[in-house]
Parts: structure tokens; sequence; C-alpha cells
């Protein structure tokens, strides 16, 4: 703890308070199926094969069927701009919705509170726990919160690991205690900064971690959905009795009963205004339309609006920061789409001897002599062999002739490429291109184009 | 507890009392936080790095080139690598806080 002048300010637990309602609805929905993604995700087969795993120790990454190798890391890259893209696109439409809906910050604190709040209790009960002694029945409750945490974290560590290297096998290896030192690290790695996360920092971590909480606000526009409480029907706000016209009384429609501001999980009060630190969860919104039907007021002094809408004005979808994040984003999914259907499993990689440029044969052949590096992508095993196209006469050798390669396996084979100097005018050199093509009817082939020198001043 | 004159601000307001308001509270909240502030981006860019590194390079290659009579598994290697590239970056995070901060003219006080 800092001194009481220090300029860093304690840290005081939030408490957020439960609410139910629309939007707690559709986060609750989100939360199982995010999580349940993750929890699942790693036990399901396809065809016998995991459907996704990244087997890192063999550089390989399974996803639904598909095999990717590090020269698929084109893919991965494509993957996380078009992610970050479609990041930016959903906050320019709807606001923050990330934040509230998605991130795996808000999705396990949410789940870490619904623990805290099994174990103990509602929100006046816990900060009551929170406020007294440690007797029997705080070390029970919080000691209860503790172990459904711990255990949720280390199974969350597990799973995570269980992404990198088969789960039921890695099971069994944890059952038996025989997990390697690297996986015990990982999971508990996970597991630790789970723990922390969700079930100390939470909201700290958005408001102080989060670099993408301070860039959101450049992808806001004034036609992007944010929450706000509507200042105009809400202000001057006053509590009253049921069944009086506020307007008699000269009030607005907010009865200052500060629930929006107990159920926000950063603490803030929406009715300042819009601020960095609001997830947009909506909590405020379904706490105040609880309030506003009590009332029989109308719902949405709290809403989801946009800033013209607020003022009057209309509220456009379409717009030019929309429409280009769409077309980038369109252009991008076909362009990686279409290299993916494209994609041929096998590579071929041309070294050429740095050695001796060029030999004569003793029939008066030029000779290159170059270094193919094959690898096979696919799933299974393929014999392959080469085909050269250039000049006319162009031949290629290769040791040995077809080459039989085992999925995923890489091997360098030494070729020649021969051909009659009298073939072409070029003087120095001549590009060539070599095929590679399985030879067993799978009709995988792959090409790869290098130069071919000859000799100079001929 | 909130009876405690635990926010600093001069003239913050009277709020409810179960609000502890975020935008009226000096940022950032504690010391702690600079030690976050530091490890926390370097390991953003720690996992990116390695992702980058080891797409194009596989740590058995490196090893047979450099530690042959080591026994380093894959998985090994790409957690050393991590953490190098993680401690690196938080180092280079922790000199610019350093840096960044204005330096301590007091004398008596050590910390800069």
């Amino acid at each position: 703890m800092s001194a009481p002048d220090s300029m860093y300010a304690a840290h005081e637990k939030i408490h957020p308070r439960e609410i139910k309602g629309r939007y707690q609805t559709a986060r609750k929905i989100t939360v199982f199926l995010l999580l349940g993604l993750f929890y699942v995700l790693p036990w399901v087969r396809i065809g016998g094969e995991p459907a996704i795993l990244f087997d890192l120790p063999a550089r390989q990454f399974h996803i639904l069927g598909l095999t990717f190798w590090p020269q698929d890391f084109f893919y991965l890259t494509l993957l996380l701009v078009i992610c970050a893209l479609a990041l930016f696109f959903v906050t320019s439409l709807a606001g923050r919705v990330w934040c509230g809906y998605a991130c795996p910050q808000t999705v396990w604190t949410e789940v870490f509170l619904w623990m805290e709040h099994w174990t103990e209790g509602k929100r006046a009960k816990r900060m009551k726990l929170d406020r007294g002694p440690w007797n029997a029945e705080k070390i029970l409750r919080k000691g209860s919160k503790q172990v459904l945490w711990i255990v949720f974290s280390l199974w969350t560590g597990f799973t995570f690991v269980g992404f990198f290297s088969p789960i039921d096998d890695l099971l069994m290896r944890a059952a038996a205690f025989q997990l390697g030192p690297w996986e015990t690290f990982w999971s508990l790695f996970y597991g630790f900064a789970t723990y922390f996360n969700a079930g100390f920092m939470r909201e700290q971590v958005c408001l102080y971690m989060c670099p993408y909480a301070r860039f959101q606000g450049a992808m806001f526009d004034r036609e992007t959905l944010i929450i706000s409480y509507d200042e105009e029907r809400g202000e001057p706000r006053g509590g009253r009795k049921r069944g009086i016209d506020p307007k008699e009384k000269g009030l607005g429609d907010c009865i200052d009963c500060n629930l929006c501001v107990q159920v926000c999980p950063t603490g803030i009060d929406i009715r300042d205004g819009l601020q960095y630190e609001c997830i947009a969860c909506g909590a405020c919104i379904d706490a105040c339309d609880s309030v506003m039907d009590k009332m029989d007021y109308p719902r949405g002094l709290v809403r989801y609006t946009t800033e013209n809408a607020l003022q009057g004005k209309p509220s456009r979808v379409i717009r030019p920061r929309t429409i280009l994040y769409t077309v980038l984003l369109l252009a991008l999914v076909t362009a990686g789409a279409t290299g993916l259907a494209m994609r041929e499993p096998v590579r071929l990689d041309i070294l050429t001897d740095r050695n001796t440029l060029y030999r004569e044969t003793g029939n008066g052949l030029i000779e290159n002599s170059y270094s193919f590096k094959l690898t096979n992508m696919s799933g299974e095993a393929h014999t392959y062999g080469f085909s050269v196209e250039g000049p006319a006469g162009v031949r290629i050798e290769t040791e040995p002739r077809e080459v039989r390669l085992t999925a995923g396996e890489t091997r360098t084979i030494p070729a020649r490429i021969q051909l009659d100097p009298d073939a072409t005018e070029k003087i120095g050199g001549v590009d060539v291109t070599v095929t590679v093509k399985s030879l067993d009817g799978t009709d995988i082939t792959g090409s790869e184009t290098t130069r071919f020198r000859t000799p100079v001043g001929r | 507890m909130r009876s405690q004159p635990a926010d600093p601000v001069e003239g913050a307001p009277a709020q409810e009392p179960s609000v502890t308001h975020p935008a009226k509270r000096p940022y950032p909240p504690r010391r702690a936080w600079l030690v976050g502030a530091c490890l926390w981006p370097a390991f953003l860019s720690a996992g990116l790095a390695t992702m980058i590194f080891f797409s194009g390079i596989d740590p058995e290659t490196l090893r047979l080139q450099t530690l042959p009579d080591w026994e380093i598994s894959r998985t090994a290697g790409y957690s050393i690598g991590f953490l190098m590239f993680w401690a690196v970056a938080g180092f280079s995070s922790a000199v610019s806080v350093l840096l960044v901060r204005a330096p301590c003219r007091d004398t008596g006080k050590g910390s800069a």
C-alpha cells in the first residue's frame, strides 16, 4: 500500500451489483459460447485427428482438417490483419462490443464474478463480508471462493496447453504426474494469469493495461453506437414517490437511484458522459430499464445510441469509414480464401551451387548444379518427379529420379540441368522453370523459376 | 474502507459511499502499475516476436548449429525464445519508464 500523501491512490475493490436484463442475457450467452469453444475445442476430433491442434513440436498447425506449415506464415499474418480490421470495423459501427462481450478479460472476469456471487452472496453481503472480521463464515466463504477459482484456473491452464499438445494424452500424463517441465510451466503460467487477471485485476486491466481501450476512440465518430444517458430527458435528476408527475416537481426522468453506478463493472457513472472506462457491457442499460419499468416511465433513459441520434440528427450506418473497412475486409478475405483454395501441398525451393557457375559436359552441353529443397506439406506420403521448361533441349537430372516423401517431410535433392549452348542467344544466363509433380495420380504440382547460367562471351 | 482519506485528489466531490470513481482517481493508481506497464506490453511484443521469429527459424536447426551436444526439445526452444524476448522487451520498457519519469530532485528520497 502506498503512503497517504502518495500520488498513487489505493485501489478499492469494485463490487458490481447483479442485474438481469436483455444485455446481461446476451452477455451470458456469449460467455457460454466463447468459453464453451475454448474448453471443448481441444477435445473435438475430426476423423480421428484433433480438430484444432497447434502442434509446435512438429511445426504444424492442424485447423479443421487443414494442415499449415511455417511456410504458410503468410496466412497467419493475413488472418491477424483480417482480425484487426474486423475489430476496427465493428468498433466504428457498434462501439466497444468487443470489450463488453467477447474480450477474454471480460469473459473470464464474468465467470469469476459468478463464482464470487455463489460463494460470497450478493453485492451488499460481499461488501459486508469484506468489511467484517475474519470469523468462521468469512473464512469458509472466502476459502471456498478460492478453491473454486484455483480449480477453474488450473483447468483453464491445462486446456490452454491442450491446444498445443493432444489433450487426451495430456490428461493421462497429467493424471500420472508425468507432464513435461514446459507443459507444466505453461499450464501453471496460463492458469495463474487467469486467476490473477480475472480474480484480482479485473477492470484494472481494461483501465490501465489495455492498449485497445486507449486507441479505440480513433475509430469512433458521431455515428458510432455508444451507451449514453439521455441528459435532456433525465435532468434534473432527483428522488420522488411513485405516481407523481415529475414535471410538476420540475424533475427529469432520472430518479437518481444510483443503480446504474452500482452495476457498473468498471465503477463509473454513465451519467457523467462517455468515458474511456466504459466497456459497453450494457449493465447500466438493464439496470435503468428495470427502474423505468417500475416507475412506469418509457425505457431507454440509458441506451445504445449515437451522438447524432442524441442531438436529433439522423444516424447512418453506411459512411466512408464503414465502406472503407468493408471493402478492405472483403478484399483480404477473398484473397485469403482464394490462396487457401489454390494452395498446393508441395513446396520447392531451389538453391544454386555457389562454387561453380557452370560446367561443360563431355558432349558439349552446359550444366548447372542445384540443390532442390522439397517439402511435402500434405497429410500423406507422395512420390514426386521433376521436369524443366526453358529454351529448347533443356533437360533435368535429379538424384534419385523419383522421390518419396512422407507427410510433412523435407528433403534436399541434388539436381543438374543441362542445356545446349546454341539453344539460347542470351549471354550470361537464362530463366528456367522447374516443375515438381506427384506421380501417384493425385496431381499435386509446384514450380519454381531459377537462373541457368551460361558462359559469358560466346 | 471509504472513511479513510484514501483519495488524495483535492476537491473530489463526495461520491456515493459505494462508488469508486476511476475518473476522479489520479493516474496511475499504484506504483506496482509501473511494473505492470513494463511487463504487459513486453509480453505482447514477445508473443509477436516469437511468432515471427520461429515461423522462419526452426529451433532444432538453431540447436544443431550452436549446441549440437545439448538436448533441447523444440518446445523448450520456443519457450526459452519467448522468455528471452520477454526479458529483453521488459528491460526496454523498464528503461523507458525510468526515463519518462521526472528525475527526483528532492534530497533524502531515493527513488527516481
